[in-house]
Formats: C-alpha cells, structure tokens, sequence
C-alpha cells in the first residue's frame, strides 16, 4: 500500500475544509436570507440587501432624516457625469428656495431648513416628472426648473415624512360590549411631563396632524414618563382596550405603560417600541380569555398589578414611560421586532402541544409499523409477498388527491373527524415509502447473523429486535427525520380533518393567522424561521445516529 | 349616582342573561369567512347580540373558522372535501364569479325559498334583502338559472390609473399623441382610445443602455385586467346570451388578444415583459406608486392602497380606454355569502347572511378600519359595498363628506362608483372556471406568439379557437348530458368485499397446496404475515377502498357533488385523442425525469463528501440539509428572486463570466430547466437516504481493496456503487414517482406558465380534480399515470436484478 506522506494529509483535510464550507455557503443562502429578512422593516425590503440595517443610535429627538428608499435616485437616461455635477447644486438651490419660503412655512420648521435630507426629499420627489433632458443643461438652467416647482404645501408635505420625531394624539376607549368612547375628541390633547428630560410641544399647525410633540434628550438620565388622565364614561370593569395613536422615531426605544383607574393598577406585560417613523396605533388591552384564544393578539396586555391611590371616578390614568434603548439594545430591539410580533400574536404553546404530540406518536408509529413490514417483505418468504410488494409501490403512485375524498369519508365515518386520530393512527400501520426504503436497508444486510441467530433458537421477533433493527438504526434514524419534518410541515391534513382550533399544530397555527396573506414579508419570515429552527435542532442531534450506524454494521466483520 | 346606577343596570341584566341562559335553545353556526377576521369578530358579537333568544327564537353563536387563502390549492380541495362529505360549514364567503359554477353542480343551497319568504312576511324588516337594493352585475353573478344562490357582499370595479408625475415627465410628446385632460387640453391627461393607450405605453417606456426595461408605460395584463376587459370593450362578449355557446372565439375579442400582443411587443414582447414584472413588489413598494409602472387597470381598491401607502402620490384615474368610438366601461368582481348544500342550520345561516349584508355590519367594520387608518395617519376609503344603498351612504358618509380626504381620491372613487352602473361581469356558467382558465391560456399563447409568430391576428384566432373548443366541449356535456346510468354505492362496495374474497381465496387456493413444493417453511409463512399484518390492515382499512373508488370513479362522471354517473372508457378516450393538455403536460413530466439522475449524482456526491469523519461534520451535515427544510413558499419567493432576470443573482454571476443569462421562469424554453435546478439545490434531502446507505459499507471492504491496489475510482466504481446499488434503485423509483407528482414549484411560482411550460401532470391532475370539478376524469389521469409508473418501475425492477447487488443473494 502506498504511503501517504504527512503535508498530502494536510492537503487533502484543508480541501476537504475548503469544499465543505463552499457547499454549506452555497446550501445556507435561502437561510441566511430568511434569517436576515426576517430582521427587516418594510422599507428595506426592497432592493434585495443581505444585512439588515442597523439603526442609528438616537439620542436626541426629533431629527431630519430620509428613508433610504425615498432617496433621490439617478434617471436612467442621465449620465454619471450630469449627475454628478448638478445634483450637489440642484439640491443647494432647492434648499435656497425653502429658506425663502420660510414667511409661509411653520416656525419649528426653521432650524430644519438647511437639512440636506429635506432638500433631498424634494428633489427626489421632482424627479419623478422632470424631463431627462433637463440634465444636459447648465446648472443654472436646470435648477432654474426644480425651484419654480416647489412651493410651501411640497415643503410641508415633505417635511412631514423626514420629520422624525416622537409624538402622542388622540386615545380610544373600547368597550366589551363593542362602545367606542374618544376621550381626546375636540378638547386639549392631554399629555403632561411627569419626569426627566422631556419637553411636551402642542402641534397644531404645520403637520399633518394635530399632536404632542415630545423633545427629549438622553444625556442625563436614561428614562423619562409622560401621563393622561382621561374622561371615562362607561363602567370601568367594562373597559376593554385603550389605543393611543402615535408618532415614534426609529429609535428603538421602548414605551412601557401603566394604567390607573378605581384605585387599581394596571401593567403592560409587554413593552412597545419606536421603531416606526410613520404615525401608528398601539393598542393596550386587559387581560381576559382573549389572551388564551385564537385570536390574532395584535394588543399588548395589560396585568393587574396591585392597588393605586388614583380612584377618581370617572377616570382613567394613563402613564408612558419611555426608557432609553442603550448600546447595542437598538439594534436587539428590531431585530427581534418580528419574532416577537410572531411569538406574541399566536397560542403558541398550545399549537406547539399538539404538533408534539402528532410528531411523537407519528414516529413511533412509522418506526414500529414500517420496520414491522419491511422486515416481512425483506426478510421473510411468503407467498404472494412480492406482488403485495407491487402493492405497497402502487398506494405511493397514486396521486393524493385522487383519493382524498374517500378517505376522509371513512374517517368521517369512524367519528374521528375534529380529532387528531386521522393524524397519527395510520402511521402504525406503516407507510409505503418507508417500507420500500427499509426494505432495500434490510435485503442489503448479510444472512450469516441471522442464522446462527437461528441457530441459537431464536424467534423471528428475536431476529427483528435483536439483528435488523439494530442494524438498520441509520435508516430508521433517516425516517425519524423525515416523519418529523412531514408532520411538523403538514398543512393540508391538519386544515381538512380539524375544525376546533384548539386542535391546530403549528403549521396551521401560525400560517392561518395571516402572516401570510398581510404581505407583512418580516412576519413572516419570522414565523418560518420559528417553524424551522426545531426542525434544524433536530438534525443536528439526529444525525448523530449516522455514525453510531456504522460502528453497530462494523462488528459483523 | 348616575355611575353606579349603570353599573346596577349592567349587572342585572348580566344576571338576567345569565339566568335566562339555561332556558334558551342556541343553535351555532360555523362560518367560513374572510381573510379580515378580526373585524368580522366585532360583528359577529353585535350579531349575536341581536339574536340572544330574547324574541323567542334560538339564540344564535357563531363560530369563525379559518380562511385557507395563503395557500389557494387547499381552499376548494377543503370546501369541495367538506360538501362532498357532508359536514359544511353553514356559512361561506366565497368568490362571486365561481358562484354559478358550484350552484350549478348542485354544491350550494338556492336561496330563493328565503329571499321570497322575507318579501312575503316581512317586507319592512330593515333586514330584509331584495334585487333593487343591489347593483345590477353583481346580483346577476349571484344567479344562476333564475335562482339566488349569493348574496353579493362587497365589489370592485376596473379602471385606469395612471402616475401623473410619469405622464408629466413626457407632456408633450402625450398631448402630441392626444393623451389630454378633457377639460384643459393644454395639459396632459390619460389616453381614452385603444390608439392612444398604444402611443402613450410607448412613449412612457424607457430602456437601459443594454436594451433592458427600467420603467414601462403600461402593461396590458398587469394590475387586474385579463383578456376579459379587453374582448369586452372591444364589443365582445365571451359567451352566447342564452349560455349554451362559448364565444371565446369571435371576431372581437381575436382583435383584442392581437391588440394586447401589439402593446406588448412595443415594449420588447411578452417575455421581457413579464421578465420586468417578476421584480416588482407590492404593499408600499407598488411599481404603480414608485413610478416603475406608469399606467395600469386595477380594481378600485388601489384607490385605498394609495391613500394607505401613498397618500401624497400625484396620481389620476379614468375609464379604461377603449377602441375609437366605443364607450368605456369597467368590469366588477367581488365576493359573496353562500349556503354550502347540506349545511346543518340553514335558516340561522340566513339570519347571518342577513345581518352581514345590513348597514349595520357595514358600519361597524367600516369604522374599525376609517379609525384604524386614522391611527396611521393615513385616510379611509371604503371598498364598495354590492349594495347600492350601502354603497351610496358610505361614499357620502366616508368619503365625500369628509374634508380631510384629499379631492384626488374623491374624485377617483367617484369615477369608479359610478361606473358600477355600466359595468360587466364575468358570464355565470358552469363552465366558469374552465373559462377563465382557458382565457388565461389562449391569452398567454397569443402575447407569446406561440402558433404564428409573425402574424399577430392568426396567432390570437388560433390560441382562442383551441381555447373556444375545450369550453364547448366542456359545456355540452353540462348541457346536453347523455343518458348515462347513475352508480350506485353499493355495487363498489360489493364490489370490493368481492375482489377481497376472491382474492384471497385464489390466493390461499394458489399457494396453500403448493406451499410444501414451494419449499416455504409453515412457521416462516405465517410469521411473514404476522409481521405485514399492519401493513395489511392499513391497506384494507385506509388504502385499498379509496384506490377501488377511484378505479371506478375513473369510469364516470363524477363532480364530487352530484352521484357518479357510469359513462365507461369515455374519460380515457377523451384523454387519449380529445385533450392536449394531456400530451403538453406528460412531455413536461417527462422533462422533468432529466433531474432524477441529475439529482442523484449531486446528492450522492454531496453524501460521499459528508461521509468522511473530520471534525465539524455534524455543523456541515446541517447546513447541506438546510435546503430541505425550508417551508415551500418562503423558498418559492426567494428564488423567484434569484431566477429574475435583471436583478437575480443568477444572471448577475453568470454575467460574471460573460453569460446572458435567460429570462428564467419567463421563458417557455427555460423554466423547466430553472425548476430542474432549484431541485438540485433541494438535493440535501436525497442526501440522507445515501448517506444511511454509505454508512453501511463494511470498511473492510475497502481495506480489500486498497491491499489489491484498487485507486479512489475503482474502489468507487467496484465497491460503493454495487454496495449503494440498493439505495440507487429505490432513488430512482422515489425519483420517479416524484416527478410525476411534481406540483407545489409549479403552482406557486408559475402557475403552469408560461405557454403551459410548467403544467405538470399533477398539476393538471389538480386542476381537473379541484377546479374544474371532473373527479372521474382527474381519476382515469391518476390510473393512466399510475399505469405509467408501474409499467417503468416493473421494467426497474426486472432490469434491477441484473444490476442490484443484495447482499443476501450473494
């Protein structure tokens, strides 16, 4: 035999290296990408970019900034070079004209002004209508153009998409019994400080929308808390959710709520967070069943937490206490946004109750049951064995459809429909792809164990339990995974044959409750990644077996 | 005082409720509803709350249960399975158009006992439904023969939208070609004639410096346009008045497909096209709004996607433009409530339907989204209601009353409301969905050229007569049915308990008395059985009576809804010489078997790298198997993604090397191959199989090799392959039946285009069974594939012996 020396050795590992994570590189890329989108906001979706953003870290509030996708981009028939050479003008002349607006625009809009992102928004928005051959002329000429277009109510309407800033509005009342009370409507907007360094602003003019601005800074303290104490007309016990209206900043800070009302406190269990820059409902709901149901929990809850000395009647205080996102907390924030959407909005640990159970009883079932027959068809003679053979190959040709109907009409008919029966019970009965495949395992493994088994005295039960199964254990670990991952993906059956969602596993659990209809594609990359990580988990530990196969096959040498 | 008074009041009647609770007879409903279900759940408490059995009748409780629009292959197979089985839900929401398909194969409940009950005993009731509350088509398509079978719920009419700041950009040039506004034809406006929308899609649609789309002017079939739009404003109409003749093919709607091919290949064919399609998004990335797309005809419903996504977005809407000197209109579709036959409570179910189409339910789920929308700070916009009333009340209350709402969307709301009265609706046959399919197809092979590339009106007449001919067909057999016998259950019931006696006893008979010749062992004969007793009971009990129905289903017509008729080898005859869907869809099965080896030397390579014990194999094996775990549809969006043309990674590498890469999945050429090599990539999961199997080689074996001086090739080719020869054959049988039931790719990422390129067997098989509701036809496809693949597999398995090496034969 030849020798191999020691640097071949060294060479061939370090390929053997190299090729692998070249393959797993290339096989991890939809993963990568799912994990990765599922750490998006929707603005990023598109173009395509492999890291999510991380976002800035703010300190201070409100600021200009521009979505990255609302940035000003070069027309296709303009080149490089004309670009290049009248934007900077073109934006500065921009900017120009709005300082000499300023006598019709807002006075809080002054020290923005000169902010190159609010030229930008209004050169992006432009040019859309502006002619390509604009480009080809001087840099007096086509500004010349861009500037007579703009005029106060472009600058407002800008201004309010760059304008990141934290604000409060109107609060909603939800009762029970399905009244609606607007405690806010036509009066004073009631917010005031309670501490730390924030500045409550009214904002009447000049934005879109009447609010609260809050100027806040971070420098000193890390917190600051603002209240309402608000009108309440029904009875307090029938309060069912309060929604606040408001405006974040992309911080990432989180908001964190308090309610008080007939000498009790209430707690959000779950804290909110600024991660929009658009205006946006939070809704805070009390605990009740609801919290156990099915239904979507697009609410935060609210906890009893003890007594309060707030017992106005008629009333109800609500407090927000916005604490700073410190360090790398911005970024932990949204990028686990989704995930904590997807965890908090469905039962999850009931749907994933049931999908154990149908994947435990599942597997035992196809292991037993498929190494039962598989060990007949490939280890024993009968007659007419091989033409049941042909059978067991014939229910896999055909197609399910075709014989779904009946199918659930016997199952109908044994009074298993809304059970999980029909899920697991023909498992035990084997399935025809893995009989086939265990049957190839088994005729591959040598007679001489078998009969001195024999020999020995052994039964057939003793031969089956004692010499295939342990020898076929790669296979048998094979088909645990695949059952496992038929079973936990398995969409269709769960949706015929189970019409209590009590019952749902997960597939139907999560995929049902819209996450995939909302076009919300963050959600629901967060869903799927939830969905697969066990499945992942598994492998990992599962293909173990592989190798503890090939010491068991090893000793019949 | 006051306070606790209410309190006092609330309890009482709490404890009246509760007390009265017992006595009351409550009777639940289950609906199946829209995929909006949170909103529904306000209404379905107010309604319960109407019907709490205080008048005397049952108290009523609704239970909602889950939509399965996220996936559209399960919605009819689950409605169509739970009819068909006799447990429906009693209420449904349901697709308007398909309606008089289903009411006509006898699957929904008639209304029309109801709605004239209502009119006789309660005219007055504010509940009570009537004709003339509803517009016009929307009624119509809930008809079918003259009876009820819907009430329609909302609608949505086509029209022209168009991105202002795009039609300003090229003002000139478009008032040049008479694209102005009607009521200042100094300043640019929306073109109203066929010629004009050609001009403008041309002038508005700008390429690269590679010849490639960057925006496009107007793409006739995006948005929600569909042949159907355009045959109709050319003055056609898509079936005879009196339903029994399919007019798919007339002079008009030939000059509408050849229309459609023209705008297309201004901008460079269907192919680039589509290929420029595939990259755009939705939500508040819509090429509409970003400008990518100038001009589109869609529902009115992106009227509230604008306000939603982009309120300040310059934008305009108009009647769709119609060929010079024919009026413009548009084309409404919706959604509506039906009674599923069999439904358990009927006259509740009705109640509910009742309730959901008042104003009142209106309301509350209008105003749960106007203050939701106002939370975003964004404006509502209703979707129309189906009824005129409701319709015009809403508009008023919602929108034109409202100042905060911009005039550009009251004016474009208004536009499409109006037209309501003038609008057209999909013709309501029982061949509907067979219709729009071949609409689809004859539409599809007329952009693409298909039969005459050079001659523009010949193409579009052949694709729409080939279409024309599968419709009529269709429809004759509904309307003309011959008298073929219905079958009865209890023969095949029969039926089967005799195959399985016989069977068995031939079998006993058979191998009984020559058993001992056979050289069987008695104690081994019976222990075989033992051990495939499971196996055996699960056939019997779950396998063979399903295939036996299916065998017989195959012999008849049968649409799952009304008793199987017995018409013999007609559904194979007309297989075989009447369907060339049939012969298009097995070539690209067919196709397709060009994987199975290619997938199998990729897993099995993949398995012979990971098979070698080095450190950190486990976190390898992982990541080689990622491919196979992830969900379907997710892995569809990303590699729609990776396939596109323009921005796809693929392209982009192999530009790298100084390739063009193809349009991909929008090309008839291409898009198996592209499916074929997002299999490869799925390959991890044939991996495992292989990898079981390696690890079963006896390493002596190899020693032996190595002491006899064999190198890496030959150990391969003379110890591995025979030892894997096993797990080879069962990979290409699995193969083989695999990709003859190729369909989840297909279905999601090409919906069998393009020019049927990706119509699969299974998905025709689907088709047949799901849409166009022929169970028995879709049966015999199932037993000629089945035949198909027993045919190849016993050919393996006959060849197998003289290549398979089992260990035990040596």
């Amino acid at each position: 035999m030849r020798r191999i020396t020691k640097s071949e050795r060294a060479f061939r590992r370090v390929f053997l290296h190299g090729a692998l994570v070249a393959g797993s590189i290339v096989f991890s890329v939809p993963f990568i990408w799912l994990a990765s989108t599922s750490c998006k906001v929707a603005d990023e979706m598109y173009p395509p970019r492999w890291v999510p953003q991380i976002p800035e870290r703010i300190v201070e509030s409100p600021y200009i900034a521009i979505r990255t996708n609302e940035r000003a981009e070069r027309p296709l028939k303009v080149t490089e070079e004309d670009w290049e050479r009248l934007v900077g003008p073109v934006e500065q002349a921009i900017t120009g004209r709005v300082v000499d607006l300023e006598s019709q625009l807002p006075e809080f809009y002054r020290p923005y002004l000169t902010e190159p992102d609010l030229a930008e928004g209004i050169f992006a928005r432009l040019l859309k209508r502006a002619p390509d051959a604009l480009f080809s002329q001087g840099e007096h000429e086509s500004s010349a153009w861009f500037v007579q277009l703009v005029d106060a109510s472009m600058v407002h309407e800008v201004f309010d998409a760059v304008y990141r800033r934290a604000a409060l509005s109107d609060v909603v009342f939800h009762g029970w019994d399905v009244t609606v009370e607007y405690p806010t409507e036509g009066g004073q907007l009631p917010w005031t400080r309670i501490e730390g360094d924030v500045e409550l602003i009214d904002r009447r003019e000049g934005l879109r929308r009447a609010a609260q601005e809050m100027h806040y800074a971070f420098d000193t303290c890390g917190a600051f808390r603002v209240r309402a104490d608000l009108p309440l007309e029904m009875a307090p016990e029938n309060l069912k959710k309060i929604v606040v209206s408001n405006h974040a900043d992309r911080s990432w800070h989180e908001i964190h709520a308090t309610v008080e009302m007939a000498g009790k406190r209430y707690e959000a269990a779950q804290p909110a967070f600024m991660g929009s820059d658009r205006w946006q409902d939070t809704t805070w709901q009390f605990a009740s069943a609801d919290d156990d149901s099915i239904k979507m929990k697009t609410w935060l809850r609210l906890d009893e937490a003890g007594l309060s000395d707030f017992r106005e009647h008629g009333k109800v205080r609500l407090t927000l206490t916005y604490s700073q996102a410190k360090g790398l907390m911005a970024a932990f924030n949204k990028y686990a946004n989704n995930y904590r959407d997807a965890l908090r909005m469905v039962p999850l640990l009931a749907y994933v109750k049931n999908s154990l159970i149908l994947v435990v009883l599942n597997i035992c079932g196809q292991l037993l049951g498929s190494s039962l027959v598989a060990f007949s068809f490939s280890r024993l003679r009968w007659p007419a064995r091989d033409f049941c053979f042909l059978l067991v190959l014939a229910t896999l040709m055909i197609p399910p459809q075709v014989t779904m109907i009946p199918v659930f009409l016997i199952f109908k008919n044994l009074g298993w429909y809304n059970t999980l029966r029909p899920l697991w019970v023909v498992s035990f009965c084997g399935s025809a792809f893995y009989i086939f495949l265990l049957r190839q395992f088994m005729r591959g493994i040598p007679s001489d164990l078998e009969d001195s088994a024999k020999i020995d005295g052994c039964g057939y039960l003793g031969i089956y339990a004692r010499i295939i199964v342990p020898l076929v254990k790669p296979a048998l670990a094979a088909i645990a995974i695949f059952t496992f991952m038929g079973c936990w993906n398995d969409f269709m059956g769960p949706l015929i044959y189970l019409n209590d969602q009590r019952l749902y596993p997960l597939s139907l659990g999560l995929f049902a409750l819209q996450v995939f209809q909302s076009g919300n594609y963050g959600l629901m990359m967060a869903a799927s990644v939830l969905m697969t990580l066990p499945v992942i988990l598994l492998f990992f530990a599962a293909q173990r077996h592989f190798i503890q196969g090939v010491t068991l096959t090893g000793i019949k040498g | 005082m006051a306070r606790s008074l209410r309190v006092l009041t609330l309890t009482t009647v709490c404890c009246v409720a509760v007390a009265a609770a017992g006595a009351i007879d409550t009777v639940t409903i289950y609906y199946w509803g829209s995929e909006n279900d949170a909103l529904a759940l306000d209404q379905i408490q107010d309604f319960e709350s109407l019907h709490n059995g205080s008048d005397g009748r049952p108290a009523i409780n609704v239970i909602m249960g889950q939509s399965a629009t996220i996936n559209k292959t399960d919605d009819p197979q689950r409605l169509l399975t739970a009819v068909a089985g006799g447990d429906p839900p009693d209420v449904v929401w349901f697709d308007r158009f398909a309606v008089g398909e289903w009411a006509g194969r006898g699957a929904f409940q008639s209304l029309q006992p109801f709605l004239e009950r209502d009119q006789q005993t309660c005219p007055d009731d504010p509940f009570t439904l009537s004709e003339e509350q509803f517009f016009t088509p929307c009624w119509a398509e809930a008809n079918y023969r003259g009876e009820l079978f819907a009430v329609p719920s909302v609608t949505d009419n086509r029209i022209l939208y168009y991105n202002l700041d795009a039609l300003e950009k090229f003002a000139p040039e478009l008032i040049a070609a008479g694209c102005v506004n009607p009521d200042d034809p100094t300043k640019v406006g929306p073109p109203r004639t066929w010629p004009q929308l050609k001009d403008a899609a041309r002038i508005l649609t700008e390429w690269d410096d590679k010849g490639r789309l960057e925006k496009v002017g107007f793409i006739p079939n995006y948005g929600n346009s569909w042949l159907y739009i355009y045959g109709w404003l050319n003055g056609g109409t898509f079936m005879s008045d009196d339903g029994y003749t399919c007019t798919l093919n007339s002079p008009e709607i030939v000059d509408a497909l050849a229309y459609m091919t023209e705008v297309y290949d201004i901008m460079g064919g269907a192919e680039a096209v589509t290929a420029f399609q595939t990259a755009l998004q939705g939500g508040d990335l819509d090429p509409v709004l970003s400008g990518r797309v100038a001009m589109k005809i869609d529902c009115d419903w992106f009227i509230n996607h604008i306000a939603n996504m982009k309120r300040d977005m310059r934008f305009g809407v108009a009647l769709a433009p119609a060929p010079e000197g024919k009026p413009q209109f548009g084309w409404c579709g919706g959604w509506s409530w039906v009674i599923p036959a069999g439904a358990s409570n009927p006259d509740e179910a009705w109640e509910f339907i009742k309730y959901m189409s008042s104003q009142r339910a209106y309301k509350i789920r209008a105003d749960a989204q106007q203050q939701a929308a106002r939370g975003a700070g964004n404006v509502y916009i209703p979707d129309i209601s189906a009824r005129k009333d409701i319709s015009a009340w809403a508009m008023e209350h919602y929108v034109y009353s409202d100042p905060s709402i911009d005039e550009k969307f009251k004016v474009a709301k208004r536009i499409a409301v109006e037209a309501m009265a003038v609008s057209k609706c999909r013709p309501v046959t029982p061949v509907g969905q067979l219709l729009w399919n071949e609409q689809v197809r004859a539409m599809d092979s007329g952009i693409y050229k298909r039969y005459h590339p050079n001659d523009l009106v010949a193409n579009a007449k052949e694709a729409l007569n080939r279409g024309q001919a599968i419709v009529q067909a269709e429809l004759d057999r509904v309307y003309k049915p011959k008298p073929y016998p219905v079958l009865r259950w209890w023969p095949v019931v029969t039926g089967y308990i005799g195959i399985l006696v016989v069977g068995i006893t031939a079998m006993y008979l058979h191998f009984g008395r020559r058993m001992q010749a056979k050289g069987y062992f008695r104690r081994e004969f019976y222990a075989g059985y033992a051990f495939a007793s499971p196996w055996f009971f699960g056939f019997l009990v779950f396998g063979g009576g399903p295939l036996v129905f299916s065998v017989f289903m195959s012999f008849c017509e049968y649409n799952v809804l009304s008793p199987p008729k017995f018409i013999g080898f007609e559904n194979y005859v007309t297989m075989f010489s009447g369907d060339p869907l049939f012969y298009k869809s097995l070539w690209n099965t067919v196709f397709m078997a060009v994987g199975i080896p290619l997938g199998m030397t990729v897993s099995l390579a993949i398995a012979m790298l990971l098979n070698y014990e080095i450190k950190g194999m486990a976190v390898y094996r992982t990541f080689f198997y990622l491919p196979a775990i992830m969900p379907a549809v997710a892995a569809s969006i990303l590699w729609i993604w990776i396939f596109n043309p323009h921005e796809g990674i693929l392209n982009a590498l192999l530009g790298k090397v100084g390739l063009e890469g193809p349009a991909w999945l929008q090309n008839q050429y291409w898009s198996k191959p592209a499916l074929i090599l997002m299999g490869l990539w799925g390959a991890g999961a044939g991996m495992i199989v292989w990898l079981a199997g390696l690890k079963g080689i006896p390493k002596q074996l190899y020693e032996a090799a190595e002491i006899d001086g064999a190198g890496r090739w030959h150990k391969f080719r003379n110890v591995t392959v025979p030892m894997l020869s096993p797990y080879i054959l069962f990979n290409l049988i699995m193969g083989l039946i695999g990709t003859f039931q190729i369909f989840t790719q297909a279905f999601i990422m090409t919906q069998g285009g393009p020019v049927d390129s990706t119509l699969f067997y299974a998905y025709n098989l689907f088709n047949n069974a799901f849409r166009y509701m022929k169970m028995g036809y879709a049966s015999a496809m199932a037993w000629v594939l089945f035949g198909i693949i027993l045919v190849l597999t016993v050919i393996q398995l006959r060849i197998s012996k003289h290549w398979v090496h089992y260990e035990t034969e040596g």
